[in-house]
This record gives structure tokens, sequence and C-alpha cells, in this order.
């Protein structure tokens, strides 16, 4: 049996993780093609990327090749991962429009997306089409928000349930 | 009399909507990529030298789509958005040409200006009554054993945006763009330039099973034939790897007729 005291806890827990999943699955895209798991993270005017293999080993010293919106056919930028498959680089946040990323090792390879909003915000809400991994998890964070917002204008108040007892 | 006055001004409107029109379109060329394993070889992952003869696909219902936002071949859905497809049946042999020619073209289409992020395409049964048509020579320590193996599974792949050196698909007005279905046959008989330890070779058949099917020294095969005389194991590996042939240079497709995932043979 579960207290009534704990209810609203448990909501609350709910509430906040429904937020942080949403927040996450926002600014973070991890992009599943066979043989590659590849993570970008926004961080302020810097994308940050995290290039696995899907067995989980990193793709070490990956060729990357940065495309920016306004010619998206030529090099915009090159370097090369670290060893543990981690690059990272500022945006010119006056460059708006979808970017692309080719990140490839050894015939593996992926291209990315992120978008500059004209305002500058760097965001990859429609860079590219979500797995249905991902909209699950979405859906979930919107119920679990939607549900702590419910309990939160259904609750007794305090001064009621005073008068009432 | 009204319209014999205003003709000439209306004929000349339409001449120059029309040229605004056709201006919009471009080319895109559609390509199919065996790679250099095809045209010029390789030694597989069990010590085989593989030299093909012929690499012969049947293709169908190749189309090229403009996807907004672009097109994640993981989900396993089909892309949508302005396309173009190359129509009816075609048989291509992936190793025609020397060991330096380019991909074979499969056709030029006129297209609507934009940028081509994702094709996808079906391996069917032919006239010919095979899929996938393997002739050539593999050699071992003095061996060679001539094959000839076909195969008639249908496979349907769907794929993002090209992978490589440079970025493909790009349709300007008035001229030329590419897109590319490329054919990874390492992943059906391993490359014995990658370590072993890769997904590619521990997930790869290799030719030592198949070698072991030979009849006076020939290999001659139907799917059929593999199915009775591999094991099940080595048989499924084979049908496995087949689903994972289908990529955009080195970005992976998904194979959606059968639902082959590829992802332990990279």
């Amino acid at each position: 049996m579960v207290s009534r005291d704990m209810i609203p806890n448990n909501i609350k827990l709910l509430f906040g993780f429904g937020i942080a999943f949403l927040v996450a699955i926002f600014i973070t895209s991890i992009s599943e093609a066979h043989g590659t798991s590849i993570e970008l993270t926004i961080n302020e005017d810097r994308v940050e990327i995290h290039a696995l293999f899907d067995t989980g080993e990193p793709m070490s010293n990956a060729q990357i090749t940065v495309y920016a919106a306004d010619n998206p056919q030529e090099a915009w930028l090159s370097g090369e991962a670290d060893a543990e498959g981690r690059y990272s680089f500022a945006v010119d946040s006056s460059i708006s429009g979808l970017w692309g990323i080719s990140v490839r090792k050894a015939s593996h390879g992926e291209l990315l997306y992120f978008d500059v909003t004209p305002n500058g915000r760097i965001t990859l809400d429609q860079a590219t089409e979500r797995t249905p991994l991902q909209t699950g998890l979405m859906a979930g964070g919107v119920l679990a928000v939607l549900g702590g917002i419910a309990w939160y204008f259904s609750r007794p108040r305090k001064n009621a349930a005073t008068s009432i007892g | 009399m009204v319209f014999r006055k205003w003709f000439p001004l209306f004929f000349l409107g339409s001449v120059l909507f029309l040229t605004a029109c056709a201006s919009e379109n471009g080319q895109l060329e559609i390509r199919a990529n065996g790679e250099d394993f095809v045209r010029q070889g390789f030694v597989s992952k069990d010590g085989w030298s593989i030299n093909f003869d012929q690499v012969l696909v049947n293709l169908q219902a190749v189309t090229a789509y403009q996807t907004d936002p672009p097109f994640d071949a993981s989900t396993g859905n089909t892309p949508e958005g302005e396309n173009v497809t190359v129509e009816g049946l075609k048989l291509v042999d992936l190793a025609a040409g020397d060991a330096e020619a380019d991909p074979i073209l499969l056709e030029t289409v006129e297209a609507t200006a934009g940028q081509y992020n994702a094709i996808s395409w079906e391996m069917v049964n032919g006239n010919d009554g095979f899929t996938l048509h393997l002739v050539g020579t593999a050699e071992k320590d003095g061996t060679t054993i001539p094959f000839d193996i076909q195969i008639d599974q249908t496979y349907r792949y769907v794929c993002g945006e090209f992978v490589g050196d440079e970025r493909k698909g790009f349709v300007d007005p008035e001229s030329t763009g590419d897109v590319e279905m490329t054919f990874h046959f390492d992943h059906v008989f391993g490359d014995a330039d990658t370590d072993m330890s890769e997904p590619l070779n521990v997930g790869a058949l290799g030719f030592d099973p198949l070698a072991t099917l030979a009849n006076n020294g020939t290999l001659t095969v139907t799917q059929a034939d593999l199915e009775a005389g591999l094991s099940d194991e080595d048989f499924a590996t084979l049908m496995d790897t087949l689903g994972t042939l289908g990529h955009v240079g080195e970005g992976h497709c998904f194979e959606a007729e059968n639902g082959f995932t590829g992802h332990d043979t990279e």
C-alpha cells in the first residue's frame, strides 16, 4: 500500500524525470546506423561528437568533415577524432540552415546533421528523423510532464484540507 | 481581333514561363558500384584470392529522394519527398570495365533541382531467374576453383545520404549530379586486409564453406543447392550478409524486405 505522503514525492520524481528526458532528447541526438553509434551534443556554441562503433569500441582517429549550411558541397572544417572517438568544434552561428557532419573510419561512415536557426541557435530539433525509441522516450517524457501538471492542479489545497478536517 | 493583337505577347510570355520552369531542372546520374573488391579482386578472410568475371544484379524500383529532414535509414521507413525513379528492371554487371572503371551508370534521369539525399532499390529475380549472379575464380594454395553462384532471394534496401570523400546528390538547374548504390562484397567473403577480430570478418562467411561444395574442381550452385549443401548456420550467414550488401558509399542501408540488420557484419 502506498501511503498518501509518498504519492506526491513519486509524482514529483516522475515529473522531474519527464523534464530531464525531454531536455536530453532535445539537446542530444544518438544516431545508430549499422556499425556506428554516434552522439552529437550541443554545448552552447559548440557541437561535440562522440563516435563509437556499435560494438562500443571508439572510432579512434575517425575522419571528421563539417559542411556549413551555405555551401554544403565543400568542407567547412576537417579534423580527426581523438583516441576516444571525440571531437568538438565551434559553430559559426551566423550561417543559418542545415549543417552536415561526416564521420568516417575503416569503411564505416555516417552523415549527421544539426540546424542553426536564423537567430543563431544551434539545435538538433529538425535535423534528423527520430527513431521509434526516441519518439517513445519523448512521448513518455511528455506524458510524465502532463501527469505532473495534472497532479499539481488537482491536488487538495492545504487550507481546504484543514477546513474539511 | 483582340486575340491576334495579344497573341505575340501571350506567346512570348509562355516561352519565358516554360524556360523559367525548365531551368529548375537538371539531371541525376544513378550509378551502381561494386567497389574495387569487384573490379580488382581481393583476398577473402580465409585466404582465397577471389576475382570476378561477372557480378550481375537485377535492380528494380531504383528511386532517389529529396528528403527533409534528412532520411535516417535506421528507422526502416520508406523515404518520402520529391523523387525520381528508374523505370523497369535493370540488369547490371558490377564487374564491367577494367580495374579502374567508374561505377556503372544505370541511367541519367531528368530531376528537379535540389539534393537527392536518400535512395532505395530492390534486388529482384530477373528474367534469368536470379537476383545476384557471381561468376569468377577463387584461388588458394595452388588450387583454383571456377565458381558460378546464383542467388534468387529478393532484397529491398533503403538508404540515407551517400557517405564518402565527397557529398553526392546535388542537382543544380541545368547541371548534373549523381547518386550511388554501393555493394559491399567484403561483407560476404571477409577481407584479409582487415583485422580478423573486426566485425566485418567475424560475421563474414568466407569462401571455405563454398569450396567444399565444388564438384570436379568447379563450383556451380543455385541458392537451393547452397541451402541443401551448406550447414544451416553457414547458409543463414550467407543470406544475412547478402542482406547487408547495400550501402551508400560507406553509409549503411536498411534491408527492408527481410529485416536483415547487418549489426554483426560490418
